[in-house]
């Protein structure tokens, strides 16, 4: 069941400064998880770069409107193995949906009209990158029955 | 100022008595050793038979052992009542209190179990090894936000009834003052704004109870340290990961009237009830914010050992009813009034868990008895003294229980009020017996 009043679209020039804050709060969120995260001290503008570059590029970036207010994104990047039988894998980079309109399924919205985008693409499998102590977005990917599938181990050089 | 602060003094008083007792509990037999052969029934060989049965069916170790009326009160002694993280040793008077009006008031046998263990698995391991002796566990003094998820999880893993006295029993006592509070105000709880101030224990709890009992979400806010519980808050996706239980408020109440950045003084503007479950008074709450709320005002100042604000303040300043957590005042919202009486109900109908509906039981039951007696505003909640209240509870909450299938035999209200009566009646009268008889010891002081 979805939430009456949500729409789903690639994101366009209008989304600008709201895709601008909603990168930026993502960002800024997975700041808690790992030193890595840090933030560089002009992330705020440079989410607004990020923003004007997501917007028409090469990833596949849509937004979630809700009562003509857009309040949360999606960004995928499809990477090629040609090694692979599978060829191109769709992973979820960005996903974030601001708090008060969580709860009512907009992140499985999102993933499933990207879903819909990647199939028509013939991407045959979608993964998502989060921190490893977000405990939450495990627990959600696996509710929506994704599996463990690649580890990512990190140092300081 | 302090009208209530002079008196004894109970620290010195404790230290002492502590010191001669040399604690406050001890192991009893309960059936009859008319000669040394009588182990042969209790002990060796004989006790071989109950054990076989047990291994067939280990239910049948709630009919043949004293597990059906043993508790454990389990305690890492994270956070000892305004104490803070003293340690396990240093809970452990604490847990014997516990034990002993567990004792007195229910007749439930309690066992204080103090440890070293801090973190979640290693807690939820140590519940599930020791939950074949225990008919339920009453989890006490330990820190938030870890509190919450060991509820949540023993709840979820453990067959027996697990309890945190901090969140659920202080919730529920709190329910039954503000039942009675709305009722003589004259107004209906699920339409009017209730403000809770602290997110600890017992206020996360209480706004869980207040949503089950019918109260809408955006009718309530909560207010932690930083504010009023908002989905536009700065740290709301910290939150999310540190601390879910507020970070659902937020979400739930959707910060009620308020907006993100508002603090207790903007709540408590037109606001019905003050729910303050927060840091020693006086002077938390002021009387120009309270001077703001509703006409009626309900204020239950929680805090030991001063509340947030003095009941004469808070009433000066135009509150209506005031509740506090101190005995020495008018309207004391007290645990005592509810775990005794929850474990003696669940623990005679072996039931596997305590559900909120379960705890809303015993807070509508405790209200029920007091306005029976005829409500006042210095008069909301019983006093721990009117001993009849407990078997009532007792009686409603193991109604519930077998009502919501959750309890292994069946009763009905009648049964349940004369078995707990009953069992509550023997086990003071043992105690006073002994008194009487000069088996427990007078102190050297002691001229009564």
């Amino acid at each position: 069941m979805y939430e009456p009043g949500l729409y789903v679209r690639p994101a366009s020039e209008k989304d600008l400064e709201r895709l601008a804050r909603l990168i930026y709060r993502f960002y800024s969120f997975n700041e808690e998880f790992d030193p890595a995260w840090a933030l560089d001290e002009d992330a705020e503008a440079i989410a607004r770069e990020l923003a004007g570059e997501y917007i028409g590029g090469d990833d596949l970036v849509l937004v979630a409107e809700y009562d003509n207010e857009v309040v949360g994104y999606i960004r995928i990047v499809v990477v090629e193995n040609r090694i692979l039988a599978s060829k191109r894998l769709g992973v979820i980079k960005e996903l974030y949906v601001l708090p008060p309109f969580r709860g009512r399924g907009i992140a499985s919205r999102l993933i499933a009209e990207a879903q819909e985008r990647l199939g028509d693409m013939g991407v045959k499998h979608v993964s998502a990158e989060f921190p490893a102590a977000n405990y939450v977005a495990e627990r959600f990917y696996r509710a929506l029955s994704f599996r463990p599938y690649l580890s990512m181990y990190l140092r300081e050089v | 100022m302090e009208k209530a602060e002079e008196k004894v003094d109970w620290y010195k008083l404790s230290l002492r008595l502590h010191r001669f007792y040399a604690g406050k509990m001890e192991t009893m037999p309960k059936v009859p050793v008319r000669s040394l052969e009588d182990f042969a029934i209790w002990y060796t060989p004989g006790v071989a038979e109950p054990s076989r049965a047990i291994a067939r069916d280990p239910d049948e170790s709630f009919e043949l052992t004293s597990r059906w009326n043993t508790i454990a009160v389990v305690s890492d002694g994270t956070r000892v009542l305004g104490l803070g993280r003293i340690g396990p040793e240093a809970a452990y008077p604490v847990m014997e209190g516990k034990a002993l009006i567990f004792k007195y008031l229910g007749g439930v046998d309690a066992v204080p179990l103090v440890h070293r263990v801090r973190d979640l698995e290693g807690w939820i391991s140590l519940l599930k090894a020791i939950e074949p002796s225990f008919g339920g566990i009453n989890l006490e003094d330990i820190e938030s936000p870890k509190c919450f998820a060991l509820l949540d999880r023993a709840r979820e893993e453990l067959e027996i009834p697990v309890w945190h006295d901090d969140q659920q029993g202080t919730a529920a006592a709190t329910l039954a003052g503000l039942i009675n509070a709305f009722k003589l105000v004259g107004k209906d709880m699920a339409k009017s704004r209730i403000v809770l101030f602290g997110a600890g224990a017992a206020n996360i709890a209480l706004y869980r109870l207040l949503k089950v009992w019918g109260v809408p979400p955006g009718n309530i806010v909560v207010i932690d340290s930083k504010g009023v519980l908002h989905p536009h808050r700065d740290d709301i996706d910290k939150l999310m990961i540190n601390n879910p239980w507020k970070y659902r408020i937020a979400l739930e109440t959707g910060g009620g009237w308020l907006r993100a950045g508002d603090g207790i003084e903007k709540a408590l503007e037109g606001a019905d009830a003050l729910v303050a479950a927060s840091r020693p008074g006086p002077g938390v709450i002021k009387k120009e914010w309270v001077a703001k709320m509703a006409k009626d005002a309900i204020v239950f100042a929680e805090a030991n050992p001063v509340p947030e604000i003095w009941p004469w303040e808070a009433k000066e300043a135009g509150a209506r009813i005031v509740a506090t957590g101190r005995s020495d005042l008018p309207n004391q919202v007290n645990n005592s009034l509810v775990f005794p009486a929850v474990f003696r109900g669940v623990l005679d109908v072996r039931a596997k868990t305590i559900t909120d509906e379960m705890a809303i039981e015993a807070a509508v039951e405790i209200a029920r008895y007091a306005e029976e007696r005829g409500l006042s505003e210095d008069y909301i909640i019983p006093k721990m003294e009117e001993w009849h209240l407990y078997p009532r509870v007792a009686a409603a909450v193991a109604v519930k229980a077998v009502e919501q299938g959750v309890a292994r035999k069946t009763t009905t209200y009648r049964e349940e009020l004369e078995r707990a009566e009953e069992i509550i009646r023997r086990s003071r009268e043992k105690h006073d017996l002994m008194w009487e008889k000069g088996l427990i010891e007078r102190p050297p002081e002691d001229h009564s």
